[in-house]
């Protein structure tokens, strides 16, 4: 509605069936846990440090691209650890959104309550899990050698 | 950036241990058990129901997996709407919390988010904006309190 009151696009955006549609909505979704781990971490950074920085004679900006950003990498990485296991493993919205939009956990979901197939079913969901796992094994290798 | 951690240490007798025992063995249930389930249910070829365990096992609907176009459809999907989406969550909750951190304190009081202690106002100087006040509740000289 917002879109067509302002005459942005001349058709309607193409959202509910579309797959682009499906990213906007996990963004919706999941960006708050990443700004959650985000605003953690930046309440917990020291300002002196900033004020070094510009007390340096640098920039604003400069100090967000070399010291804040830097200093808020763990969180950020988190954060999207976080999301992509999230939105890896949404079943409501892909669900929602209507047909066609066939990941992982809609498979699984279809094969299970609707051919009620449980091997294939758990067949996918494993091979979901697995994914996931590896992703945080990785993860936490990147934090153990963050930390030596 | 976590600096020293408490130890929650227990009594290190016969009832300590049992008591870190249990608790351990049992969360570990908790959060392996359902994975459990399914990993026997993708690699059962019959299980009904008097028999606690499947009576045959079969990896059929692995190779399943790795041909139906279904799945593999599913996969490609759910990897690429997952990537982009994280990378678009970062993109959009990095300058939000920024954003929420930071520059409006006010919105935040407005929304009844945080309470607003003296601490959290900073005075705004020479020396950039950052700077906090002292522990009598005056900016450094040279700057002014401003409520950023």
């Amino acid at each position: 509605v917002v879109v067509r009151l302002l005459h942005v696009a001349s058709e309607p955006l193409q959202i509910s069936y579309t797959w682009a549609g499906l990213v906007l909505a996990c963004i919706w979704r999941f960006f708050p846990y990443t700004a959650l781990v985000v605003i953690g971490a930046l309440k917990g950074l020291d300002p002196s440090i900033e004020e070094a920085a510009y007390s340096t004679g640098a920039r604003p900006y400069q100090v967000l691209l070399r010291v804040t950003l830097p200093l808020l990498a763990p969180a950020i990485v988190t954060g999207s650890i976080l999301t992509f296991i999230g939105t890896f493993g949404t079943l409501s919205i892909p669900l929602g959104m209507g047909r066609g939009q066939d990941v992982l956990s809609v498979v699984a979901y279809r094969y299970a309550l609707t051919f009620f197939d449980w091997g294939s079913a758990a067949t996918v969901v494993v091979i979901m899990a697995v994914i996931q796992l590896s992703l945080l094994a990785a993860y936490t290798r990147l934090l153990r050698k963050g930390r030596a | 950036v976590s600096s020293g951690r408490a130890r929650v240490e227990m009594p290190r007798t016969w009832v300590g241990r049992t008591v870190r025992l249990t608790f351990a063995s049992l969360f570990a249930a908790f959060i392996l058990g359902p994975f459990c389930v399914l990993l026997l249910w993708s690699i059962a070829q019959s299980w009904f129901w008097p028999s606690a365990l499947p009576t045959a096992f079969t990896l059929r609907w692995y190779k399943w997996a790795t041909v139906v176009p279904d799945v593999l459809h599913a996969l490609r999907m759910s990897l690429v709407v997952a990537t982009l989406a994280t990378v678009l969550t970062t993109t959009v909750a990095l300058p939000a919390s920024l954003a929420l951190s930071r520059r409006v304190i006010r919105l935040r009081g407005f929304l009844g988010i945080a309470s607003r202690s003296p601490r959290d106002r900073r005075c705004r100087g020479p020396s950039g904006p950052s700077r906090r006040f002292d522990d009598e509740g005056h900016c450094p000289a040279g700057s002014r309190w401003a409520p950023i």
